[in-house]
């Protein structure tokens, strides 16, 4: 029989105190609330100096927004950006929309096959996607020159706004094609059956039922995609380069990298314009999702969309999916892959006339190259790793946590989502010039780790916070009365639950961090280079050979961890 | 000694009053039950025991241990007051088997391996899951998770149980077997507990004392028997068993103490046995349980027998196995009754037994009761 428990004596707990645990809160909201701030209040100040903040003597004034206003290529640059802007965003979710309807809704051949294609250019820096349609799609491309000499003429202008919205788009598209399907595919079908039995064809539910009720996820990856579009770097410094065609993010690099004494206080107005454009746009995204709630479409009862039949026509829909793939990103990679291992690449002769092992060669000598390799994949490491736990701890005290604070805490750390890339570099460059206890780090790589973090808080953020939302809050409860302190219950039970969500997080941060140029461009010195700026430097100094090699490299890296991350981790890279 | 004492406990979750100054007071050993429907402030003042929840005002004190005091300030956090607890969802660690989900608390305590061991093996064996003790939650039945959540409960000997639903997600027949089980090791390790459930048989069944709770406060404790043959009000009538309400008003006294009630719905008047005492012509509210009502055909006894017995009519019935149910209608009534025989006649005598009946004052239980939903 079983033994009598009360004779069992009760051993006391030793706990510790409820001050060493505030403490941990503390240090955590306070480290967020330096790394979110430190970057945005120099921005801000710069704007409003008369000179650069390391000049003593300064004084507040209005001087360089007057400036930045009455330059005419500024204007210029902001009709440039719009346009491309508007134009990028419209074809991006355009063709997302139509992916989303034909690959998620009807019965056209290979749909599964398909929707992973589609989804691959996610996955490459916008930056390596630019040389490969330069390559192939530039005045002087391969594909240009074939059409030349069939035409006549040349058929098109790579280097005109349409055209860089068109390759903006092969970047993009995969967004809207994300937000669009996973909307399509959790749609109630009973609300297309109420369509279908008061009489509406297939064409006319799709167009009236369906379509309307993607609304939600069409604006939202909207605005995104715009968003994003506004602060591209990529696509004016490679394609808008050589036609002195100029947006926001390559003015802020020309006025920066450009002139010997770089404008500091010109750069500050325009980058804190840029800021004030882009947090509007994300208070729009967050009242969109807000919004959505009204278009609410899933039910608690499992049910399957249904699939819309094309008859004969998928076979055609079929082949113009296959046709923009070919064109958009199949061609352009075999184009980038060729011109690495060619000296010339020309549609007059055959390309094996021209093989050479030369441009790989070329970037194993220059030990800058080099660096810039090893460099990237230690950020992307240790930046991927430690983004992650703090990140984790951040959603543990926010969300899981009697911290006072934790409401602010949790606004921070999705806040970088208002701060373009450039920003943060600019925000950083002079936090570090700024900050003497800092000194040490700057110009170095961990410099650009703590860079790299802060724009990627908010993505690793949505990759963590979701799943510790799913996880029952009596889990925490029944941890803390059987005796366990916050602390105790955060590593010893949540953390470990949230190991899938933090090895999705990492290979998250792994791939944007290997990607990642735009906020290097003002943290960079000798010795801390990054591919992708190295890449983009040597592309503007004509030498395409080693730039299409060195992005070969980044693609395979890059292939490499997602393919780990899904075999190994079964991790769902993009949430 | 491990009582539990309450005093004036008070929680608003924003507008809402969620618990509203609430008392009372659990033995040592005592099995005590808070019952009510959901939203009454049941859960909230469990978890406020536990120290989950921080309430905003009064007192909570077990043994001589101070866990929540307003006047001072003074909040014991969770882990430090040694209570067990079983979560309605059991709230199992997915990642930990069953053998770990036990040894947490214990390797918290740096209890030594071997003490570990025995006291886990004392656990596996009262809760009989010797056998499953490497298997993960997911791979239990219900009935399985939730004996390990009482054993995770249990196994640090805490200082009292606390246990919010646990047999909610359990099928109806093993419940009923968890209950007779979950009883039998309460009074077996003499441990004060605190269970909280919106089922009245539950509370019945298991319950040394009962307290009722409506809208964050307590309407009346008493031990099982007296809850459910001397409700406080119509609403613990209502809400624990079955009642019928028929609304009358105080006709005068009668013999040994007994009142007299003039039904609104008849002529008639019932006479009743209580020790309450209203004023002539108060409005009233009788209650009486459909099992006590007696139905006589009126064919066989022409004449009225001797009693509370009015004229009916049998509006329907339905056999639900153990007794038939029908309804009767008395004047403007419906009135619920449970017979062990089918009644087939159409017009009969209903009896309403004297001192099977409680009386309420009408005006306060204009809420809670609902006398037509029959």
């Amino acid at each position: 029989m079983v033994a009598n428990e009360r004779t069992r004596p009760r051993v006391p707990l030793r706990l510790p105190t409820v001050r060493a645990e505030h403490l941990i809160q503390y240090s955590i909201a306070g480290l967020t609330a330096v790394l979110v701030l430190s970057p945005l209040l120099p921005v801000l100040y710069s704007s409003f100096r008369d000179r650069p903040l390391y000049d003593a003597g300064g004084v507040l004034s209005l001087g360089n927004y007057v400036r930045l206003f009455s330059d005419p290529a500024f204007h210029r640059v902001i009709g440039d950006t719009f346009s491309f802007a508007v134009l990028a965003t419209i074809i991006s979710v355009g063709l997302g929309v139509l992916m989303a309807v034909v690959i998620g809704r009807t019965d056209v051949p290979a749909r599964s096959i398909l929707a992973e294609i589609v989804l691959w250019p996610i996955y490459l820096s916008p930056l390596v996607v630019a040389f490969a349609w330069v390559i192939m799609y530039s005045p002087a491309g391969f594909g240009t020159l074939l059409a030349k000499n069939l035409f006549g003429i040349q058929p098109w202008n790579l280097y005109s706004i349409p055209g860089m919205a068109l390759v903006a788009s092969v970047s993009m598209m995969p967004i809207a094609y994300l937000y669009c399907s996973s909307s399509a595919a959790v749609a109630d079908p009973a609300l297309e059956d109420a369509a279908r039995s008061i009489g509406a064809g297939p064409l006319r539910t799709l167009l009236t039922v369906t379509l309307p009720l993607m609304r939600p996820p069409i604006l939202y990856s909207a605005v995104l995609i715009f968003t994003i579009a506004l602060e591209i770097l990529s696509i004016p410094m490679v394609l808008g380069g050589p036609v002195g065609i100029n947006f926001f993010s390559s003015y802020l690099y020309n006025q920066w990298l450009g002139g010997a004494r770089p404008d500091y206080g010109l750069v500050g107005a325009a980058a804190v314009v840029l800021l004030v454009i882009v947090t509007a746009l994300v208070l729009v995204q967050n009242s969109l999702l807000r919004e959505s709630a009204r278009f609410v479409t899933v039910r608690g009862k499992a049910s399957r969309p249904h699939i819309f039949k094309l008859g004969r026509q998928r076979w055609i829909i079929f082949a113009f999916i296959c046709l923009y793939l070919l064109l958009a990103a199949i061609l352009p990679m075999i184009g980038l892959i060729m011109r690495a291992f060619t000296k010339f690449l020309t549609p007059l002769a055959p390309p094996w006339q021209f093989l050479t092992l030369n441009n790989m060669k070329v970037i194993f000598s220059y030990p800058a190259y080099v660096r810039s390799i090893t460099n990237s994949i230690v950020i992307a490491l240790i930046g991927g790793v430690v983004t992650t736990l703090f990140v984790a701890l951040v959603a543990l005290v926010a969300h899981r946590s009697e911290f006072r604070f934790r409401r602010v805490l949790d606004f921070l750390a999705i806040y970088p989502r208002a701060m373009p890339g450039m920003i943060v570099g600019i925000g950083f460059f002079w936090a570090l010039v700024m900050l003497k206890p800092l000194g040490p780090i700057r110009n170095t790589i961990w410099g650009l780790t703590i860079a790299f973090s802060v724009r990627y808080l908010p993505t690793a953020f949505g990759a963590i916070a979701p799943m510790l939302a799913r996880l029952g809050a009596e889990l925490d409860d029944a941890a803390r009365t059987v005796g366990a302190s916050w602390w105790t219950t955060s590593w010893a039970i949540l953390l470990k639950l949230l190991k899938p969500a933090l090895f999705s997080s990492f290979i998250l941060m792994f791939i944007q961090m290997i990607k990642e140029y735009g906020c290097a461009v003002f943290l960079v010195a000798p010795g801390s280079e990054v591919m992708g700026l190295t890449m983009l430097q040597f592309w503007v100094q004509g030498e395409t050979g080693p730039v299409a090699a060195l992005s070969l490299l980044q693609v395979v890296i890059t292939m490499a961890i997602v393919y780990v991350g899904r075999k190994l981790f079964k991790v769902r890279i993009y949430a | 000694m491990p009582e539990i004492v309450v005093q004036n406990l008070y929680k608003r979750f924003g507008d809402v009053v969620a618990v509203d100054h609430i008392s009372f007071f659990v033995q040592d050993g005592e099995f005590l039950t808070l019952l009510g429907p959901s939203g009454c402030g049941k859960t909230t003042t469990l978890f406020g025991v536990a120290g989950l929840d921080r309430p905003d005002g009064g007192l909570i004190r077990v043994g001589e241990v101070t866990f929540f005091d307003s006047a001072s300030g003074h909040f014991v956090v969770p882990e430090k007051r040694n209570c067990g607890m079983v979560f309605q969802s059991y709230a199992l660690w997915p990642h930990m088997n069953v053998y770990e989900n036990l040894a947490f608390p214990l390797k918290l305590r740096k209890v030594p391996k071997k003490e570990r061991e025995e006291r886990i093996g004392e656990i596996l064996d009262l809760v009989e899951l010797q056998v499953q003790k490497d298997r993960y939650p997911h791979q239990l039945s219900g009935g399985q998770q939730q004996r390990v959540a009482l054993g995770r409960a249990l196994v640090y000997s805490p200082t009292v149980l606390l246990l919010d639903e646990p047999l909610s997600n359990l099928d109806a027949k093993l419940r009923e077997r968890a209950r007779s089980w979950l009883k039998h090791i309460q009074a077996q390790l003499g441990i004060t507990t605190v269970y909280v459930t919106h089922d009245q048989t539950e509370a019945l069944v298991l319950s040394d004392r009962i307290a009722v709770m409506r809208e964050g406060s307590i309407r009346q404790v008493g031990t099982p028997q007296e809850i459910y043959a001397r409700p406080a009000e119509p609403f613990v009538a209502d809400f624990i068993g079955t009642s019928n309400f028929l609304r009358g008003h105080m006709a005068g006294p009668s013999a040994n103490g007994a009142i007299s009630v003039r039904l609104e719905t008849t002529e008639a008047s019932i006479v009743i046995n209580t020790d309450k005492s209203f004023a002539r012509e108060t409005p009233l509210l009788v209650s009486v349980r459909p099992e006590k009502v007696r139905v006589v055909d009126r064919s066989s006894e022409a004449t009225v027998p001797e009693g509370n017995w009015l004229e009916a009519e049998v509006v329907d019935g339905i056999y639900v196995g153990s007794c038939y149910r029908h309804r009767l209608r008395i004047g403007q009534t419906l009135l619920r009754a449970e017979t062990e025989a089918e009644v087939c006649a159409k017009s009969v005598w209903v009896s309403i037994p004297s001192d099977a009946c409680a009386v309420f004052e009408a005006n306060t239980a204009q809420d809670g009761v609902d006398e037509t939903a029959i």
